[in-house]
């Protein structure tokens, strides 16, 4: 057994009966942890929520990187969704429009020849005239 | 290796807040597109000009339909936009009668209408020398007792009846 393992012993055997380093050590401690907890977030570049040693929910990083790191992309994320919806609402109204205009062209071209006929709209509108004319291209 | 353990979760919270914020805008779209289906003129009518933004010589040509424009649908209005752009290439006579019978015509049922438009197909399927003879035909069917015209009107509903009961087996 060498001394190495000896000394590790004898610190767990103290971890285990408890330290008791008073009201000002455990103040610096705690100060201490906190301290090296914002350096690593500053070095991770990332914001997620810790428990302090005090057990209170805190936000790791400053409002700074808050905003550029999750508020903005997340509203340039909103706007770009929303901007890609009213595109495809804006083709979906258009190749409605344009196919109502197509049948609305079919339908214009009937009608221009209805309404520019020599037979007049009575003619067209009348059923025994309809009838009649069938009869009489029939006995023909 | 810090950055990667917390890097995970945060790519994650990235991709569900994207595939939520797409879901919604996507589900927003479909719902508004379903809701302008059901009603037929909503999209199109935002593209169909109300009477203040036809060209002026649109509004003279379609000046009997001036009352009656807010009312039309938008597949009614674009047709008369259509007519009134080919009305500068029609001759004279034409130009007066459909200026006659506009809003005459306007102002018929859709089932009239339809029925017209029948009557002008099977005419324009006849050769020209009959095409031509249907108008002397409708003189001499005028002259036709009262009666007679109305047996005829009878039958032709009988049969419209029928074509239209077989269509809705």
């Amino acid at each position: 057994m060498n001394d190495e393992l000896k000394f590790s012993r004898k610190i767990r055997d103290l971890l285990n009966e408890g330290l008791d380093l008073g009201n000002e050590k455990n103040a610096r401690l705690r100060a201490i942890r906190e301290q090296a907890l914002v350096r690593h977030r500053a070095s991770a570049g990332v914001c997620l929520p810790v428990r302090s040693g005090r057990g209170s929910l805190a936000l790791l990083g400053t409002p700074e990187e808050f905003l550029s790191q999750l508020v903005l992309p997340v509203a340039i994320m909103i706007v770009i969704a929303f901007g890609f919806g009213a595109w495809q609402r804006a083709g979906t109204q258009r190749a409605q429009f344009l196919e109502l205009q197509q049948r609305a062209k079919e339908v214009a071209e009937i009608d221009a020849g209805v309404l520019t006929s020599e037979l007049p709209l009575d003619a067209y509108l009348d059923e025994g005239f309809v009838a009649w004319l069938e009869n009489e291209s029939q006995a023909q | 290796m810090a950055r990667e353990r917390i890097a995970g979760p945060v790519v994650f919270a990235w991709l569900a807040a994207a595939m939520i914020v797409f879901s919604a805008v996507i589900g927003l779209s479909s719902a508004k597109a379903a809701d302008s289906k059901a009603s037929h003129v909503k999209p199109a009518s935002s593209h169909v000009p109300a009477w203040r933004q036809l060209r002026p010589d649109q509004r003279r040509i379609l000046a009997p339909l001036r009352e009656d424009w807010e009312n039309l649908e938008p597949q009614r209005r674009l047709k008369w936009i259509e007519i009134s752009n080919r009305y500068p290439k029609l001759a004279s006579d034409e130009q007066a009668r459909i200026q006659r019978r506009m809003k005459a015509w306007a102002s018929l049922t859709p089932d009239q209408r339809r029925a017209a438009r029948d009557f002008y197909r099977d005419i324009e399927k006849l050769p020209p020398e009959k095409k031509h003879e249907v108008r002397h035909k409708w003189e001499e069917y005028q002259q036709l007792p009262e009666g007679t015209k109305q047996q005829y009107a009878a039958r032709q509903k009988q049969l419209e009846d029928q074509a239209a009961a077989q269509d809705s087996h």
